[in-house]
């Protein structure tokens, strides 16, 4: 009789062995609860959550176990995680495949110089790395620093690759602020921009972009960037091939099943993939909570960062940009742009900014990639 | 700079400081940003000569209907 007892209280006895497995489980169901009553990032947060159970329960067997007698028994999640992460960073890469299939770089296309504000926008990276190589190694700080990328594909490869022990933590504090730009943004943007510079008004003369360009565009993108950083071709070229696939138009069947079938499947299995790192033991550390706070300083000075330039070459400038326009230069799309048209029309209901936004908005998300590419080639040589 | 750096030591005494890491970690920043500046104005002049291309090829075109 207490055999039996023994084998079925076996569970609840590791879960009081181990209390931190109790505050995963609270983790997982925040997760779960801010993607279906919030609608945050609903794709990865459910599958991290419920992913944060599944792998929190005593001795579970969705993770790699030693079991007595038996010897090591992979678990699908740990499998998937090598597979799919570990390996040739399959999952981000492929999602970037379907993300380059959705993106219509028209806007940024017609209106070329909001290329600049992409690369303003990632000011906040290069701020955190600073700030958090005062307490850590740099393989770690990059890898804290490029949430402010507001990439999550991007994030996961370069905190793999660095081979950080905060994968997990820097992946949920990423998707949680890449979801959370309609209420940091406008607090960042508020504080750098006086109410006359957010009801500026711009003219959107959309010169028509040819075929051959829309073609062309992604070819060109991705030759200049592994010219100059070529370790960040495997990030560009798959976002830039999603792209020729869309724009091409003799392949609309692929390029639909990227967009949606390849993306939603990687989405689906990318979420479960990283809850096999949110065991207890490496999830609850005090550096989470740093993480927490310097991810949320990238994403201001991301902000900032893209604010201030605008306002820089306005002071070169005959026609005014809205300076807002330049805070949308984040890879966030397309939240960020909406966020600004938003403002725009607080400040003069008149005032529509969307199409540059998107332009803005669209070059974040070449310019993440690139910083990410750049990351991956200087900082191996110094770890 | 120096200065800089040691007050950074003396109030970060209780953690790591490493102030080699420190100047990688600024040296990786300004390279980072001037690396990404200089992406996006090579893109932005690919797209400019394509987008002169292009109209200069629409022009072409236009003029022999005109001529024909």
């Amino acid at each position: 009789m207490n055999e039996i007892f023994d084998f079925l209280l076996e569970g609840v006895r590791g879960l009081v062995a181990d209390p931190k497995l109790l505050i995963m489980w609270a983790l997982g169901f925040l997760l779960i609860y801010l993607g279906i009553k919030k609608n945050m990032e609903p794709g990865l947060l459910i599958p991290m959550g419920f992913g944060a159970i599944l792998v929190n329960l005593p001795n579970s067997g969705a993770i790699t176990q030693e079991i007595p007698g038996v010897g090591q028994v992979v678990g699908i999640l740990d499998w998937l995680y090598q597979f799919g992460i570990e390996g040739a960073e399959a999952f981000p890469l492929l999602l970037f495949i379907g993300i380059g299939a959705m993106i219509d770089f028209g806007p940024l296309l017609s209106n070329p110089k909001l290329m600049f504000f992409g690369a303003a926008s990632q000011l906040g990276i290069f701020v955190v790395l600073i700030i958090a190589s005062l307490f850590l190694p740099l393989n770690d700080a990059a890898s804290i620093a490029i949430i402010a990328a507001a990439d999550g594909p991007t994030a996961i490869m370069l905190a793999n690759l660095f081979k950080t022990e905060y994968l997990a933590p820097i992946l949920v504090v990423a998707y949680s602020y890449m979801a959370l730009v309609p209420i940091i943004q406008p607090v960042a943007i508020k504080m750098v921009t006086t109410k006359k510079e957010r009801a500026i008004k711009m003219k959107y003369n959309p010169q028509s972009v040819s075929k051959a360009t829309r073609i062309l565009f992604p070819i060109c993108v991705t030759i200049i960037a592994g010219l100059i950083a070529p370790i960040s071709v495997a990030l560009v070229g798959c976002l830039m091939f999603g792209n020729l696939l869309r724009e091409c138009g003799v392949l609309d069947n692929l390029s639909e099943s990227a967009s949606k079938v390849l993306a939603n499947l990687i989405t689906l299995v990318l979420g479960l993939s990283i809850a096999s790192t949110m065991t207890a033991e490496a999830f609850i550390k005090w550096e989470f909570l740093m993480i927490i706070a310097l991810g949320l300083f990238g994403f201001v000075f991301d902000t900032i960062g893209g604010v201030l330039f605008a306002k820089l070459l306005n002071l070169f400038l005959k026609e005014k940009i809205n300076p807002m326009v330049g805070g949308c230069g984040i890879s966030a799309f397309p939240m960020s742009a909406r966020v600004v048209q938003k403002m725009g029309l607080e400040a003069d209901p008149t005032n529509h900014l969307l199409m540059h936004a998107v332009g803005a908005n669209v070059s974040g998300q070449i310019a993440s990639v690139i910083a990410g590419g750049v990351l991956m080639s200087l900082i191996p040589g110094l770890m | 700079m120096n200065a800089l750096l040691s007050v950074i030591s003396s109030v970060l005494g209780f953690v790591s400081f490493d102030q080699a890491r420190f100047l990688d970690a600024l040296k990786v920043a300004g390279i980072s940003i001037l690396s990404i500046f200089v992406v996006m104005a090579v893109v932005f002049f690919a797209v400019k000569i394509l987008q002169w291309a292009t109209n200069l090829k629409n022009k072409k075109s236009e003029d022999s209907q005109r001529n024909d």
